[in-house]
């Protein structure tokens, strides 16, 4: 068997980068998880810090390291996304407050620290806007030689969500997405065209409560009400855009992509934060970037169901407390 | 009078590495904490390692330098080659124009200069000032990572920028055009700017007159200025149009710390543009309130000329007499 994986996952959580953390710390012998970085992003710090810790206390690893980031974008205030995550970023069951801490240390500093001093690279998964991977390279680039790859939810080819143009991850934050997109170091964008594919339904819903875990009891709870995207594009279930990255790095026969060049808007007009996927090499530019555009839905929730029942089944206590 | 906290932000540089002389020698006014470099006229290695050679230099080897961003946030190939081209031509190959100054042996701080600026602020009792005098790489990442350190800032004041014409584009002036997104987080961050640019700072040339002056000071820091300052006045130096001498920009920060008399200004609103067209970098500044905006910046446009080397002067004898002591 392969070594785990050294990982860093930058995230807002939000209710599918909360998926996406119990999906990682589901398979242990598969990732080396170095720590979580937050910034603000679906919506404030405060919640997307406090939302990462109690993912990690939900999946029993009050043993992760969190770190809270920058607080907004780089260059304009920070554009949450409360009606589709709720207020606090996950509607829907109310979990206990976190016990564990963040660390004291910024989520910057740490990603600095830690990839200037690894000695094997390390994968980046990002969930999020990308302020806190942007300003660390722009502080310390030789932190790029200690990256093995990025894996980056974000942009689409089509129609975005946060804006007509626009996916929401770089839109929050176009310029931290250029600061990436030019970096040298290709990224693996996971973007709606792929997300917008994987759905949940009323039939895996039943599945995970099958399962009999109280995560995947919590989840359930959090997905029914999450109809956000139902509501507003007419899509058939709420699609899971964060645990596509983590789907890839599992199972990268999954998906189907092409290495293309892509440039994000940073204009301050209706199309800022919208990427550019020259799918058909029109401009003959560098090949920045690996854009996934096809998924094979029913592997991808085999995977995901597979991942969740880890967390064992319920006591029997637990399940009377279930049953009234 | 109140000494003034203060943090150099900075690229030395030959006018920079004056602008710290200038606040060395300043000690009834400045309380110097901490002098953090960032990547400009020359890489960061070679401005963080000028800094500390001008520490020593003024006898202050106790003096904290901090080393900080190697690059602008936008990594534009033709802006750092370009940089390379004109940085080297202004400044010379060490950034100090034909001064000679051994290695630095006062020591780099580990900190890096954003958590440096981050620390500090956040744990300082009372409001700092802030002297910059290069890109605002290190500052805008600063607030990007700790928002809260903005309330803690007295004012920033900033050579950069041009009411009028630039100096490395038509448009732009250098610290902004290295990196015009680091100075729109500046500008937008509603601290308190003095913005002291090309306008006035084109005013302070130095002349072969006031050289001899310095020169006559008889002492080691005297002798580096006029050898980091002859540099100007080579015959293949670079010079704008109607520039005769050495373009002093960066001491004009301190000395409108030291003496704002010196100075006239008005309160302005300036947007950076972070486009990337002809104009990146440019600091549209508002002068005559045509926009309707509320100021965001003071904006300095003269300066008594004779009172600014009349100044630099009288500080830098203090050298000799330190010297000599």
């Amino acid at each position: 068997m392969s070594k785990p994986l050294p990982l860093i996952l930058d995230c807002d959580p939000g209710i599918d980068d909360f998926i996406a953390i119990l999906m990682i710390l589901a398979a242990p012998e598969k990732f080396n998880l170095l720590g979580i970085t937050v910034s603000g992003g679906n919506v404030p710090l405060k919640y997307t810090t406090q939302n990462a810790l109690k993912a990690c206390e939900l999946a029993g690893r009050p043993d992760v390291k969190v770190y809270a980031g920058c607080p907004s974008p780089m260059m304009r205030d920070l554009t949450c996304e409360s009606v589709v995550h709720g207020e606090t970023g996950l509607k829907g069951p109310a979990l206990p407050m976190p016990t564990m801490k963040a660390q004291s240390q910024h989520a910057v500093d740490f990603l600095i620290e830690t990839l200037m001093k690894a000695d094997k690279k390390v994968t980046l998964a990002t969930t999020g806007p990308l302020t806190n991977i942007a300003v660390a390279i722009v502080r310390e680039p030789r932190i790029l030689n200690n990256i093995d790859q990025i894996v980056t939810m974000g942009g689409s080819m089509l129609l975005g969500n946060i804006t007509p143009a626009a996916e929401y991850n770089f839109y929050a934050d176009p310029e931290a997405a250029h600061i990436l997109l030019t970096s040298g170091k290709p990224l693996t964008l996971v973007g709606l065209d792929v997300t917008h594919q994987i759905l949940t339904s009323p039939e895996w819903l039943s599945e995970l409560k099958a399962l009999e875990n109280p995560v995947a009891d919590t989840l359930v709870e959090m997905l029914k009400v999450h109809d956000y995207d139902v509501k507003t594009f007419g899509l058939a279930g709420a699609p899971l855009h964060d645990p596509a990255v983590i789907a890839y790095l599992l199972k990268p026969e999954l998906f189907k992509g092409k290495f293309v060049n892509v440039e994000v808007d940073l204009s301050f007009n209706i199309t800022r934060g919208r990427t550019t996927i020259d799918w058909y090499n029109k401009r003959h530019l560098e090949q920045n970037a690996h854009v996934l555009n096809e998924v094979d839905v029913k592997g991808f929730f085999d995977l995901t169901t597979d991942l969740l029942s880890s967390y064992g089944a319920l006591s029997s206590s637990q399940k009377k407390e279930r049953m009234s | 009078m109140k000494k003034i906290p203060l943090i150099m932000d900075c690229d030395p540089g030959l006018d920079d590495a004056v602008a710290i002389l200038l606040a060395l020698a300043s000690l009834d006014e400045i309380n110097l904490l901490g002098i953090t470099t960032v990547v400009g006229n020359c890489p960061i290695e070679q401005t963080e390692q000028n800094a500390r050679r001008i520490c020593e230099l003024a006898g202050r080897p106790d003096m904290k330098v901090y080393r900080g961003c190697p690059r602008s946030f936008f990594d534009f190939g033709f802006r750092s080659s370009f940089t390379d081209y004109v940085g080297s031509d202004i400044h010379g190959e060490t950034g100090l124009g034909g001064c000679k100054l051994p290695p630095p042996t006062l020591p780099l701080q580990s900190q890096n200069a954003v958590n440096y600026f981050i620390e500090t602020l956040l744990n300082s009792p009372t409001k700092i000032t802030i002297a910059a005098s290069g890109c605002l790489t290190n500052l805008a990442c600063a607030f990007i990572m700790e928002p809260r350190i903005k309330e803690k800032i007295e004012k920033l004041v900033i050579m950069g920028g041009s009411i009028g014409i630039g100096n490395i584009t038509p448009a732009a002036e250098f610290n902004f055009y290295t990196d015009p997104q680091a100075a729109y987080v500046v500008f937008t961050s509603g601290v308190p700017i003095v913005m002291i640019g090309l306008d006035t700072t084109r005013k302070t040339q130095t002349s072969e007159k006031w050289l001899a002056e310095i020169e006559a000071l008889g002492s080691p820091v005297s002798q580096a200025v006029i050898d980091m300052l002859s540099y100007y006045h080579r015959p293949d130096a670079f010079l704008e149009v109607g520039v005769s001498g050495g373009v002093l920009h960066d001491p004009n920060i301190i000395a409108y710390l030291i003496k704002p008399e010196l100075y006239k200004v008005r309160e302005a609103y300036v947007e950076i543009d972070i486009s990337s067209t002809v104009l990146a970098g440019r600091s549209t500044v508002d002068w005559h309130g045509k926009l309707g905006r509320k100021p965001t910046a003071t904006v300095v446009n003269e300066v008594d000329v004779k009172g600014f080397f009349a100044l630099l002067t009288e500080r830098l004898q203090r050298y000799t007499a330190y010297k000599k002591a």
